[in-house]
């Protein structure tokens, strides 16, 4: 059995491949390295996500930043900034630090769970309506373009009236407003690559269309995919913190960076920390993104909106 | 293609996507789990005001019939009345979007006049000091959340410097209201006062709307900056002694602009979505502000009269920025021939 598997495989020609490969990754890497942004892009964001895997050993008072419910101590209430309190305490004297590692969490799940949906979505769409064309392919463009005729935001906020709010429905909403940007980003790459030979090679020995979609041409419109996907990362957690600051997001007292923004303006300008902190927090995990997003755009040379 | 030609048939590809937004927004308004009604009114309306409400909704008529009802509502203007206030939401917006709008200009105004000249520099001196530093700026621009932005303008230039008020649209002020926006109106009335009081009041909300759209607008002049001044046309002008100067602002910025505008046509839905969270910081009263209270109090007319509107801006704003593009690059109109 295994040996007769072995044979089938020309070693000349799997050799050839995987030289290739890593010859094309060796170049990547190379180009990725050329931009020094990139490079801090990535960091910041092994920063974030170590951040939240670590986060009940790393917070000082975990027990401050729980999702439902959380300690309080009002005796050491709006404590600026200490040694004790990096970043100071909030209005029910929680330690600020602690709920700002613990919303990396929040944030980096909002960001996950709306681009899976939304490529989950929008990828298989953009791919049968390039690919077929005609009537079906209108009708699914022209759909996607209802989803994008009302800015993000501003459609976010009408789904979470239909739901209600909190941080599951705000990631529900978000990939709601969000698949249409992968399914148009893919139509586009479809046409453009639908006539290649290695399209029309594929077709010539008969492979079926589903073949010819997910093994041909999904692979090769895979760099701007990857591209979208890092700069769409902090674009989500953008949105998702602004629904948060509008009181539609996660409900307090989850440790997420918008609703404590929002409940932090309550008490400006005396107690600055409270809503400078989360934000520059929202802050620097999107510009991780952004950059690496940048970088990678650098990388695969392509053209993304 | 004739412009004419190319005008109408742009028009009409509005008017799917219109029809689609209203279905959308219709089921959004209906798939509210258990009775709509009771939903808006809350658990502790009278059952009469509910079967009230039933019957203004129209929903013990069948589904298409009460879609088709709210449709004809909205031809003629009717948005139906706020649940919790009883006001009509269509008068309410044209209370409420002048304001919204005013902001929103303003903020697109500042975004193209710092951001063409921000990324024309960039562009001259690629890769030089003053090139990283107007790119390190549109990263900052894209990545800061702009409520934050906005707290901490507020927090800086209005609660500690007192160079701004850190609320509010106008001050102790006498005006005449005719458009709703109020630099307009005080313009027409030759209120020199109010103009600059409300300019004043407007300064911090419009600038903190103002910096994605500016990083936008200054990465995209950018990089089709350099893409044109890269062609051969140019070096062929410049071999004719054409001033470097001329060849700058005649030839590649006109060239060009065509992808700033098409860029600052995607960024006016962005700065209406961040209208709503400027407005909330500086208790702005635009419309904005009404959406995000008629959500938190589950109005749900409000909610689909704002949405519809906002898409209706929306789309002819998007619509208005292609018919620029046709008349500035005839190419386009070409494009839409082929389709």
């Amino acid at each position: 059995m295994t040996e007769g598997t072995v044979e089938e495989v020309d070693p000349i020609e799997s050799d050839g491949r995987f030289d290739r490969f890593l010859e094309d990754a060796r170049r990547l890497l190379y180009r990725f390295r050329q931009n020094p942004m990139s490079i801090i892009g990535l960091g910041i964001i092994i920063f974030f996500i170590l951040m939240a895997i670590f986060a009940p050993w790393i917070a000082p008072y975990p027990g401050d930043a729980g999702y439902k419910t959380t300690d309080t101590h009002f005796d050491q209430r709006f404590e600026a900034p200490s040694l004790d309190h990096p970043m100071g305490t909030d209005q029910a004297g929680r330690d600020l630090l602690s709920r700002v590692i613990f919303g990396s969490r929040l944030s980096l799940q909002l960001g996950l769970f709306v681009l899976v949906v939304a490529m989950g979505i929008g990828i298989p769409v953009g791919l049968v309506a390039g690919y077929y064309g005609g009537k079906i392919g209108t009708v699914l463009m022209r759909t996607a373009d209802v989803f994008l005729s009302v800015p993000a935001l501003v459609l976010a906020l009408a789904v979470i009236v239909a739901l209600e709010p909190g941080l599951r429905n705000a990631m529900i909403a978000i990939s709601i407003v969000w698949w249409p940007w992968y399914a148009r980003l893919v139509y586009g790459e479809v046409l453009s690559v639908k006539e290649e030979t290695y399209v029309q090679a594929a077709r010539g020995i008969g492979s079926g269309t589903r073949r010819i979609l997910f093994r041909e041409i999904f692979p090769n419109i895979l760099s701007p995919i990857t591209v979208k996907f890092s700069l769409d990362m902090g674009y989500a957690i953008l949105v998702g913190a602004g629904l948060g600051f509008l009181g539609l997001g996660a409900q307090p007292p989850a440790p997420e960076w918008g609703t404590m923004t929002a409940q932090g303006r309550d008490y400006l300008p005396r107690r600055w920390w409270l809503t400078t902190f989360p934000g520059l927090a929202i802050f620097l995990i999107v510009l991780g993104f952004n950059f690496l997003g940048d970088g990678l755009r650098d990388m695969f040379d392509v053209e993304v909106d | 293609m004739r412009y004419t030609t190319f005008l109408i048939r742009r028009f009409l590809q509005v008017i799917p996507v219109l029809f689609g937004l209203s279905v959308l927004i219709f089921v959004l308004a209906r798939v509210v789990p258990g009775n709509p009604a009771r939903m808006a009114l809350g658990p502790r309306a009278s059952d009469e005001a509910v079967a009230q409400l039933e019957a203004e909704m129209r929903l013990d008529e069948p589904i298409w019939y009460q879609y088709l009802a709210y449709l004809e509502g909205i031809t003629r203007g009717e948005l139906g009345h706020s649940i919790t206030t009883g006001r009509d939401v269509a008068a309410d917006i044209v209370i409420f979007f002048p304001a919204t709008l005013e902001l929103v200009i303003l903020a697109m105004l500042i975004a193209l006049v710092l951001g063409i000249p921000l990324g024309i520099i960039s562009a001259l001196n690629k890769d030089k000091w003053e090139d990283n530093l107007s790119r390190g700026i549109a990263f900052i621009g894209v990545s800061m959340p702009v409520f934050w932005a906005a707290i901490l303008l507020q927090l800086f230039f209005a609660f500690n410097l007192g160079l701004f008020p850190s609320t509010g649209r106008y001050g102790d002020i006498e005006y005449t209201r005719i458009t709703g926006m109020l630099l307009l109106d005080s313009i027409l009335t030759l209120n020199v006062d109010a103009f600059r009081n409300v300019l004043w009041h407007l300064w911090l909300p419009a600038f903190s709307l103002s910096l994605a759209p500016l990083a936008d607008i200054t990465r995209m002049t950018r990089s089709s900056f350099i893409e044109e001044y890269n062609k051969e046309y140019v070096d062929g002008l410049r071999s004719h002694s054409i001033p470097e100067k001329l060849l700058v602002s005649k030839y590649v910025f006109k060239r060009s602009s065509t992808s700033t505008l098409t860029i600052a046509g995607l960024d006016f839905g962005f700065l209406i979505g961040g209208a709503f969270l400027v407005e909330i910081v500086f208790s702005y009263p635009g419309m904005a502000r009404y959406g995000v209270n008629a959500i938190l109090n589950n109005d749900i007319n409000a909610v689909v009269g704002v949405t519809l509107f906002i898409g209706l801006v929306y789309l002819l704003a998007n619509f208005f920025v292609d018919v620029m593009y046709g008349y500035l690059d005839p190419r386009v109109r070409k494009q839409g021939d082929a389709q």
